[in-house]
């Protein structure tokens, strides 16, 4: 069964992630949902970001409904079956760009902003879809601070300078933000990342991989949003090139196994993803998932889970600009021997 | 069809063996060769072929040894050896000793049972000629007595002689059983002259050299003759210019009389024609008419007398040991037969028994994502079973067992046709496959497999003669889909069908079979020769699908069917392979792990040139196109030949490499997520697929085009594309169609000048061979999106470039 889900006003909440919010689709497991994931830097070069149903959403969604974090989500999509304690299999399939530009902001929460001077700058990217590659068109340094999601800049030709010449960028389209809906009362930030999943940031969450998240409440409450075409580990000047994304994806209930936080696995890796507000600590957090991982799923002894870390697995930044950061470690999935069979 | 030709080299085997395995290779040919000197870098060819009457043609190059002609087992049979010497320093050795350089050109000749050595001092070259006596006797009207000896290349008939067989030697392999026929005649008529003519030949006859000059004239006039009804001891005696009485004498002197040597070069004739393929629409008495034998009866007796079988049962057990040998080398697919009419699908075959039901989603509860005024794509499932497949071929005529629109998307189930090579493993349990593959003596369900005849008459093997073999989901119709349109299958998804057997839950298995239609078949270095065997394979799914590893293999043993037809080699598909008569061997390819890649071999259309055409070999239309790439992730564009598409998917694959050199891959059940998009003609313009005839792959990095031996085979090979193509398999031409098509790409498409294509081509396009197994053979050529850049980026790099050579700036 494949459902559709339109980003429309109705259909989308704005800086948060609610248990109570009413779902805006049914789902059963094993269905494919084709959705719409608006980015909320649409306003960045609102000619080139925006079409008619992306402006009826900044228009109907108001600015002081979007808190407290920034991403625009689509969902909450209720899955049949899925009960707190069962991890939600989210199939990537497709994920087409919804316009070929997308935006890159050097944020006032970016790693380097006041190395830069205290500056924010806007980089508008466009995508050639023959070679799979973006380039930037221009940039404008943004006058004032942004701070409100969905800011609408109209086009200042005089600012708009070209940038980038000649540099081609590999397209990647992924979510930056996706999850369940967290057991709390309330909204609760998109910003930070968590076990519900929300804003991991990793650019290798995009068609061909597979999350698995763990619920928390009844019917998972799967949100999108927040999508890229590109994006580098560590996200480093706060955002990537954002842009609007076709997604379709297959939902499937495991009740087999469990995690303790989102988990990815692509076509050549287990991914294991630790946040802390302290690099130190979300290194650790990482860790001990894999650790976790390898102990549990490939039944390795805590000595040789950790001795294997060490020699094959890949840890990396995947961001250090929403507050909570991220660490991800990467196992390859080829070291482990077939499972036994008797 | 051409003569079946066996190579072999030295280099099939590790460096301590070569000597014995040429030694061996030798004695086949009734040859010794010994005192090879540097066995380490032994290496020695043989290419060799067998014509209709047993006169064996090999193609010998080795290095220095000794090559002994006597092989004495062989008296028994007889027969004699000519060897065209055509490169080497070598000395041949006679009974006597008496030693002779060999030029090149020379012919070297012994009846076995004489004894001559060649030595070869250098790298040699020879074409050797086994002819068993029997071919020579009755031509020949003299008792062989010949012993060694060496004709002379330089001049008179050996020159022509030697020129002939030098030829022959340049086109041993590309001869068909039709032009054989012709050379050996000339073969025996050419020995006999110029043995003849040479003066050291002498010795082979127990007479004077006048009478032997004389008789050999008279017997290639009687030769000239035999057709001819008035042919009689008193017309040859006076175009001979000799006395009847005198030509009466020249034949007794060696035993033989006129009116004997007539008939019985008369009935070599007849025999000859008998089993000759071009005469086979002759009957007996017509063939026996034509060479002057005017009662039937009387023919069909000294034919008994002369060979010892009548000469219907001599037509029969050569047609059956021909097509025995066919067995030992059979092709693929139609043989070549007169196809009386075109098979078609029967009425009852046009229609599923039931369109899939309860494949379309009711209508959505949210609002289109599409712009206004077009539809909502929407999700269908098709299952496989009886009802949505078909087996072994594609047909333009068959009902759609569902109908999508562009844009839709559709999860399709796939089987693989080798689930009964495991029965428990791959079937038990699953009803799609049960109810697919349910073959009992009561019911086959589906009983068409393949695009044969559904009353299997020329084979026997079962209703559509395996003619095709694959199990294909479909067809889908796809609306709005029509001639000059190309359909793009997104293969978004692709999970492998775990087991349903309750023993093996939640494991996934495959087969791989190493078939006769494998490259490696006749070619097997190890015995029994030639032999098939099935290697069934676990997916890892600990580590999600990761690796392959076997489980067991076993040698596959004649299989009788549920309708008691017996399958000496894996002829058919879907046989239930009963596990009581083979052998299962556990200690195989331990150690080994093969990396997982889902991927469906089989991705078509429906060809419009026949109603119905064989699943294996692909074309413009698709079809078993066998890349490994096509899996997910990847989208193959397909050029609509009919209304609607009629798309199938099948030949689920686990893992293949490229060239699926054994014949098949890791054959395994696997569900696909597809969505399924219609270019129209006229909004293709600049798009890749613009002007593809052919399936074009695109990947996330690459475009992948796909060139055959034949582009469209079915077009280009006429009425008989079916059985031709098989039998004009080649890696040249898809290699040159691969080509032609990236080239046409890169113009195109690209907009790249023809020289700046071919350069591109050489030097960052990869070609590679898909498949050497499906009778259209298929080399793709890869083409990596990002090697192209934006034009300024380009002319900066120039720029930069002409100023560090110290050109002039560009002012920057």
């Amino acid at each position: 069964m494949l459902h559709t889900l339109q980003a429309t006003p109705k259909s989308c909440h704005w800086g948060y992630f609610d248990p109570s919010l009413a779902p805006v689709l049914r789902v059963k497991s094993g269905d494919l949902v084709a959705a719409e994931a608006v980015t909320h830097h649409a306003g960045d070069a609102p000619e080139l970001l925006m079409d008619d149903g992306i402006r009826a959403l900044y228009e109907g969604i108001p600015e002081e409904d979007r808190y407290p974090g920034v991403h625009l989500m689509t969902g909450p999509i209720f899955v049949e079956g899925a009960k707190p304690g069962d991890m939600l299999e989210v199939r990537y399939l497709q994920m087409t760009p919804r316009l070929n530009y997308g935006s890159n902001l050097a944020a006032n929460w970016g790693h380097l902003y006041k190395e830069m001077g205290e500056k924010e700058r806007v980089t508008i990217y466009a995508l050639d879809e023959a070679s799979q590659q973006a380039e930037a068109v221009f940039a404008y340094d943004f006058p004032g601070k942004y701070d409100t999601p969905g800011t609408v800049t109209q086009e200042r030709s005089c600012c708009r300078e070209e940038v980038l010449h000649g540099v081609r960028v590999p397209v990647r389209p992924h979510l930056g933000t996706a999850g369940l809906a967290p057991p709390v009362n309330g909204r609760v930030s998109t910003i930070p990342p968590g076990a519900h999943g929300g804003n991991i940031d990793n650019w290798r969450i995009g068609a061909g991989a597979t999350m698995y998240y763990p619920v928390e409440v009844d019917g998972a409450l799967f949100s999108i949003g927040d999508p890229h075409i590109s994006q580098g580990d560590g996200e480093i000047s706060g955002t990537a090139i954002e842009a609007s994304l076709n997604v379709l994806f297959q939902v499937v209930v495991r009740k087999d196994f469990h995690f303790r936080s989102p988990l990815l696995e692509t076509q050549a890796d287990w991914i294991v993803h630790g946040f802390d507000e302290d690099l130190d600590l979300a290194m650790k957090d990482a860790s001990l998932g894999m650790m976790e991982l390898l102990t549990d799923r490939q039944r390795l002894s805590r000595d040789d889970a950790y001795s294997l870390m060490s020699v094959a697995a890949d840890f990396a930044i995947t961001q250090v600009v929403d507050g909570r950061q991220g660490i991800h470690v990467r196992m390859p999935r080829g070291v482990f021997p077939p499972k036994k069979r008797t | 069809m051409l003569l079946h030709s066996t190579q072999f080299t030295t280099d099939s085997y590790p460096a301590g063996q070569r000597v014995k395995a040429w030694q061996e290779a030798l004695e086949a040919l009734s040859l010794q060769a010994s005192g090879i000197s540097d066995r380490d870098k032994m290496h020695g060819t043989v290419s060799s072929t067998v014509s209709p009457h047993g006169i064996v043609f090999a193609r010998i190059s080795s290095g220095p040894q000794s090559i002994l002609y006597d092989q004495n087992a062989d008296i028994r049979s007889g027969s004699i050896c000519v060897a065209l010497h055509m490169e080497g320093r070598a000395l041949l050795a006679d009974q006597n000793e008496t030693d002779q350089w060999l030029s090149s050109g020379d012919i070297v000749y012994g009846p076995s049972g004489s004894s001559g050595s060649v030595a070869m001092q250098s790298n040699f070259r020879q074409l050797f000629i086994k002819i068993p006596r029997q071919a020579l006797r009755s031509r020949l009207a003299v008792p062989l007595s010949m012993k060694v000896g060496r004709v002379s290349g330089e001049s008179g008939i050996g020159h022509v002689f030697s020129g002939m067989l030098g030829s022959i030697a340049d086109t041993l392999d590309k001869l068909t059983p039709d032009q054989i026929r012709p050379i050996e005649i000339a073969l025996l008529e050419f020995l006999v002259s110029s043995l003849a003519s040479d003066e050291s030949a002498q010795g082979m006859v127990a007479s004077t050299s006048t009478q032997t000059t004389n008789l050999h004239r008279i017997s290639q006039l009687i030769e000239s003759r035999l057709g001819d009804p008035d042919l009689s001891i008193n017309h040859c005696a006076e175009e001979a210019g000799v006395s009847p009485r005198y030509l009466q004498k020249l034949f007794e002197a060696v035993g033989e009389s006129f009116s004997h040597y007539v008939r019985a070069r008369r009935l070599e004739r007849c025999r000859a024609d008998l089993i000759n393929p071009l005469y086979a629409h002759l009957s007996i008495s017509e063939i026996c008419f034509r060479w002057r034998f005017n009662d039937a009866a009387h023919f069909s007796r000294v034919f008994r007398d002369e060979y010892g079988l009548s000469p219907r049962a001599y037509r029969r057990d050569i047609g059956k040991s021909i097509s025995k040998s066919m067995q030992m080398h059979q092709i693929r697919g139609w043989p070549e037969v007169p196809r009386e009419s075109s098979v078609r699908l029967e009425q009852q075959e046009l229609s599923p028994v039931a369109v899939a039901n309860g494949t379309r989603s009711p209508e959505p509860e949210v609002p289109a994502l599409h712009p206004a005024g077009t539809r909502q794509p929407r999700h269908h499932y098709l299952p496989a079973d009886e009802n949505t497949v078909h087996w072994g071929y594609f047909s333009r005529s068959l009902k759609p067992v569902l109908e999508i629109e562009s844009g839709d998307y559709v999860t399709i189930e796939t089987l693989t046709q080798h689930c009964y090579d495991d029965y428990e493993r791959m079937m038990q349990g699953d009803p799609g496959a049960e109810s697919v593959l349910h073959w009992t003596a009561e019911k086959k369900n589906i009983d068409r497999r393949g695009a044969g005849p559904m009353d299997a008459s020329i084979y026997g093997r079962g209703a559509g003669e395996g003619f095709g073999v694959h199990i294909c989901t479909g067809p889908i119709h796809i609306e709005g889909a029509a001639p000059g349109d190309v359909v793009e299958v997104r293969i978004l998804d692709v999970q492998p069908r775990p087991s349903a057997n309750a023993e093996y839950d939640g494991r996934t298995f495959g087969s791989n079979a190493a078939a006769w239609w494998g490259l490696h078949y006749d070619e097997l270095l190890t015995e029994p020769k030639p032999r098939e065997v099935v290697t069934i394979y676990e997916l890892n799914q600990a580590a999600g699908h990761d690796y392959a590893r076997a489980i067991y293999n076993f040698r596959w043993t004649p299989q009788t069917d549920p309708f008691g037809i017996v399958h000496p080699t894996i002829d058919y598909p879907g046989i239930p392979v009963d596990h009581g008569t083979i052998e299962k061997n556990y200690d195989v390819l331990k150690n080994v792990r093969i990396p997982v890649n889902p991927h469906f071999g089989v991705i078509g259309l429906a060809p419009k040139e026949a109603d119905i055409v064989d699943s294996i070999p692909p074309s413009a239309h698709g079809g078993n196109i066998d890349n490994k790439r096509a899996g997910k992730g990847a989208s193959m564009y397909l050029p609509v030949a009919v209304p609607g598409g009629l798309l199938s998917i099948g030949d689920p694959h686990a893992s293949q490499g490229d060239s699926e050199l054994c014949g098949t891959a890791i054959e395994c059940s696997m569900t696909g997520v597809f969505q399924i998009i219609v270019h129209k003609k006229e909004a293709m313009k600049g798009k890749p697929f613009e002007d593809i005839n052919y399936p074009l792959l695109e990947t996330s990095e690459e475009w992948v085009v796909h060139g055959f031996s034949f582009a469209n085979y079915l077009a280009e090979l006429g009425e008989q594309a079916q059985s031709e193509i098989y039998k004009k398999s080649s890696l040249d031409g898809a290699m040159k169609d691969a080509f032609r098509k990236m080239r046409r790409l890169l113009m195109t498409t690209m907009g790249l000048s023809e020289d700046e294509a071919i350069s591109l081509m050489s030097v960052a396009v990869d070609f590679g061979v898909t498949q050497v197994v499906d009778g259209n053979w298929c080399v793709h050529g890869v083409l990596r999106k990002d090697l192209f850049v934006d034009d300024e980026t380009g002319a900066e790099d120039e720029a930069a470039t002409t100023a560090a050579e110290g050109g002039p700036s560009n002012g920057k």
